[in-house]
């Protein structure tokens, strides 16, 4: 691995650009429309991307097509998921217990 | 609310941020009361058993959490820094029914802010090493 996973997809427009192309396989282009940025922002983003075997490119005529690379996603989440999941469970008790005391405290 | 989940390798730290539908003082008790965290910190099925706790700084919070069979884990929260209703910090640890510490530990930052009734929480975790984040509870 060339470049670090982790921190590829700590970048908020890097995440964004992976949520768009797990749908389907988008160009520089189409990638760039969804974002107030250039073309040339996106195709640095993709670069780092591709850089971790993250991304895909296919070449269909003139134009380069990105999808995700699944399985690769699915390694960090597997690592990732049991600590976000931890917090997750942990938050959503504390919403409840918020709400609980709130309507106790309205009783009063 | 959604919770804000972001690991930064590099940086070897773990933001977590989430907004909670009540007010400021009635977020940071739930942070900040062992009664109240003895509610909420422990992922189900396991539960979380405070033995003692000093909410000042210098002081800790010392609990277990507790597996549905009856195991504890025991961790030790030292508080390191307090500004009351805006941010705390403190230096996590595992440690022993004895309360000898395993290191290396954790270094948290914790901040509050209230907007229109909801509070913000951000949690910034630092980690000497990220691979030990597999064991961390």
């Amino acid at each position: 691995m060339k470049r670090d996973v982790f921190q590829a997809i700590a970048d908020p427009t890097r995440r964004a650009i992976i949520a768009l192309i797990a749908l389907q396989a988008m160009t520089p282009n189409a990638i760039a429309e969804h974002f107030d940025t250039t073309r040339q922002a996106v195709s640095k983003h993709l670069r780092v991307l591709a850089e971790c075997d993250l991304v895909r490119q296919e070449q269909h005529g003139r134009e380069i097509y990105y999808s995700l690379e699944v399985e690769k996603m699915k390694e960090i989440d597997k690592w990732l998921e049991q600590y976000r999941k931890i917090w997750e469970s942990r938050f959503s008790q504390l919403d409840d217990m918020l709400v609980k005391i709130k309507k106790q405290k309205e009783k009063k | 609310m959604q919770m804000d989940f972001v690991v930064d390798k590099q940086a070897k730290t773990v933001s977590i941020t989430k907004e909670f539908a009540a007010e400021l003082s009635l977020v940071w008790d739930a942070y900040t009361k062992p009664e109240y965290l003895d509610q909420w910190w422990a992922p189900k099925p396991l539960t979380s058993r405070t033995k003692a706790m000093d909410f000042k700084v210098g002081g800790r919070r010392f609990y277990a959490m507790v597996t549905p069979e009856g195991l504890e884990r025991w961790v030790v929260q030292k508080y390191t820094s307090i500004t009351p209703k805006t941010n705390f910090k403190l230096f996590n640890a595992f440690a022993d029914a004895d309360e000898n510490l395993e290191l290396p530990g954790s270094d948290w930052d914790l901040n509050f802010s209230e907007q229109n009734g909801k509070t913000k929480v951000s949690i910034s975790i630092y980690n000497e090493s990220l691979e030990r984040l597999e064991r961390m509870i």
